[in-house]
């Protein structure tokens, strides 16, 4: 069944509307990512990957390459996103690397502790955040090899 | 001494002592004759005794009856001598303490106690109950049972409604203090609860802000990058400023951050070694501004100081950055970094021979954002108001001295330790 849909390669969640458009448009004229889905609450974030609410039909054995993690979300905080995920047996591997306007240690060291395999902060010029996004996408979508 | 056993004593001895009773007899009868004047004295120094040191007297016989009248009692309860013998002196006292004085008074008694004392109120003649004092001992001969009782007593409700008055201010000195320190306790929760807020303010709008300011700048390059061709220089031009003001607007949000940050940042206090510290930024963080420049930088003997090492770096990196910012202008520039010792502080300074400031506005010095020169010299003017949080965090204080175009002196004093 999870064969029929094409693959969903990275998961941006954001509640940012601009930030999230800034990110997709960096993506695409990098030609990075075909299938990228963008969620803006962590709730979304949540029903995506374990396939319920408006996603049911998503498979959970079959998660995205990697998820692009906003800390500071509507309803359900990045944080909060982060240890759901690490708690679950089909989801625990999954590649998230949280892409925060945060610089704070606390926040840095927080998202490690539940498990990122990342942390990049956002720069405000918007050269140098497209050179970070580009650099993010090459990596964990072409460099990395994900654990399934 | 009774005078009349001498004599008896005398009258039983032999015919060859005569002459010596004889003589003792003579100086008896003189003795009695001074006797017979005395003791209207004696009385008045016991009366006068008696005054100094209470309002009566009292005895008993040795069964704790009252036989004799108790001196001073008429006068105070208006009891005649017949009313107070034996028991009756307790028809006095206050219903509620009649039973425990008597019952005490007669256990003292028969328990052949060495000493008495008590409290009761006493109706006085004029019907109120006053606070009186008593206190006996049993008069005994060659420490054999008592043959009488004698004892004082006292009127001592103004001495008690004194001793109330203080306790009672007291009392109400010690709820004073409770309730200011509950005032002040709560004040101080109420303030530390204002600051963290505003604290959680800083940090949420800064973060807040870095959104739209990214979709500024995002989108003003992505017209300037795919739609140049479309645009003239003027236009190319605008989109530009808009672009360097986002970056400048970036500086100053992350500045805010960076100020809310010293507030919020825990301090462990330690010793901690000057010298390497500003070793160590000159060669780290400042190297790159300092490599090519004409300047020479002088370290005296910096003390060792109480504090706290990451956050007392930032007060030496933006000390230092400042001295070598100021001096860009100058030729043979010169920063001399030292310490003095002041009294229960040491005292560290940065000078410079850079453009100085005019003292004039030196109260706006370590203000936040607050900048004394204009878009020559860089920067958003926090890094003054960071190295005064740290400072005054650390119970010290900071201040500068200067002469426009002569250079200029800042200087942090920080308590040495236990002297805070």
């Amino acid at each position: 069944m999870a064969d029929d849909y094409e693959r969903v390669e990275l998961l941006l969640v954001d509640d940012s509307d601009t930030d999230a458009e800034l990110c997709i448009r960096t993506l695409r004229s990098h030609h990075l990512a075909n299938n990228i889905v963008r969620v803006k609450d962590g709730e979304e974030a949540l029903d995506f990957l374990f396939g319920r609410g408006q996603f049911a039909g998503t498979n959970p054995d079959n998660p995205p390459k990697v998820v692009l993690l906003d800390l500071r979300l509507p309803k359900v905080d990045g944080l909060e996103v982060l240890a759901q995920v690490r708690a679950d047996e089909r989801l625990k591997t999954v590649p998230i690397v949280v892409l925060s306007s945060s610089k704070e240690d606390h926040d840095v060291a927080e998202s490690y502790r539940r498990g990122a395999n990342g942390y990049v902060s956002k720069p405000v010029e918007f050269h140098e955040f497209s050179d970070v996004v580009a650099k993010l996408g090459l990596y964990w979508l072409l460099v990395n090899k994900p654990p399934v | 001494m009774c005078p009349s056993i001498v004599s008896s004593e005398a009258v039983t001895r032999p015919r060859s002592r005569l002459k010596v009773a004889a003589a003792q007899i003579a100086e008896l009868s003189a003795s009695r004759k001074r006797d017979s004047q005395e003791p209207d004295l004696y009385e008045a120094r016991f009366h006068a005794l008696v005054r100094a040191v209470a309002d009566g007297v009292w005895t008993t016989d040795a069964q704790g009856q009252v036989v004799a009248e108790i001196l001073g009692w008429s006068a105070f309860t208006g009891q005649s001598p017949a009313q107070m013998s034996g028991a009756g002196w307790s028809g006095a006292l206050h219903p509620d303490d009649r039973q425990r004085v008597l019952e005490a008074w007669y256990q003292a008694v028969r328990d052949g106690a060495t000493r008495f004392e008590t409290e009761y109120r006493l109706r006085r003649h004029d019907g109120e109950y006053r606070d009186v004092w008593v206190r006996g001992a049993p008069v005994s001969v060659h420490d054999e049972r008592a043959y009488e009782w004698l004892g004082i007593w006292s009127d001592v409700t103004e001495r008690k409604n004194q001793a109330e008055v203080l306790r009672k201010g007291r009392e109400s000195l010690d709820q004073l203090v409770a309730a200011r320190t509950v005032t002040l306790a709560t004040m101080t929760t109420q303030l530390r609860a204002s600051v963290d807020e505003l604290e959680a303010f800083a940090y949420s709008v800064s973060h807040d802000l870095r959104a739209p300011l990214r979709a500024i700048d995002g989108f003003s390059r992505i017209v300037l990058d795919e739609y140049a061709d479309k645009l003239d220089d003027e236009g190319r031009r605008l989109l530009g400023v808009v672009c360097d003001a986002t970056t400048k607007m970036g500086q100053l949000i992350d500045d805010i951050l960076r100020l809310s940050r010293t507030s919020r940042m825990d301090i462990t206090l330690r010793r901690v070694d000057m010298g390497e510290l500003v070793g160590g930024v000159l060669a780290s963080e400042l190297s790159s501004v300092v490599t090519g420049r004409e300047l020479a930088i002088e370290i005296g003997e910096l003390p060792e100081a109480w504090g706290d090492a990451v956050l007392l770096r930032h007060v030496w990196l933006n000390l230092l950055d400042n001295a070598i910012k100021f001096t860009v202008p100058k030729p043979h520039a010169r920063i001399e970094i030292g310490a003095t010792a002041g009294t229960g502080e040491t005292i560290y300074f940065v000078g410079d021979t850079g453009v100085g400031f005019d003292m004039r506005y030196a109260h706006k010095l370590f203000g936040a954002f607050q900048r004394l020169h204009g878009s020559e010299f860089p920067g958003t003017g926090v890094g003054l108001a960071i190295v005064k949080r740290i400072v005054t965090r650390h119970g010290g204080r900071v201040w500068a001295e200067s002469k426009v175009g002569e250079g200029a002196t800042f200087f942090f004093a920080l308590p040495t330790k236990g002297s805070t």
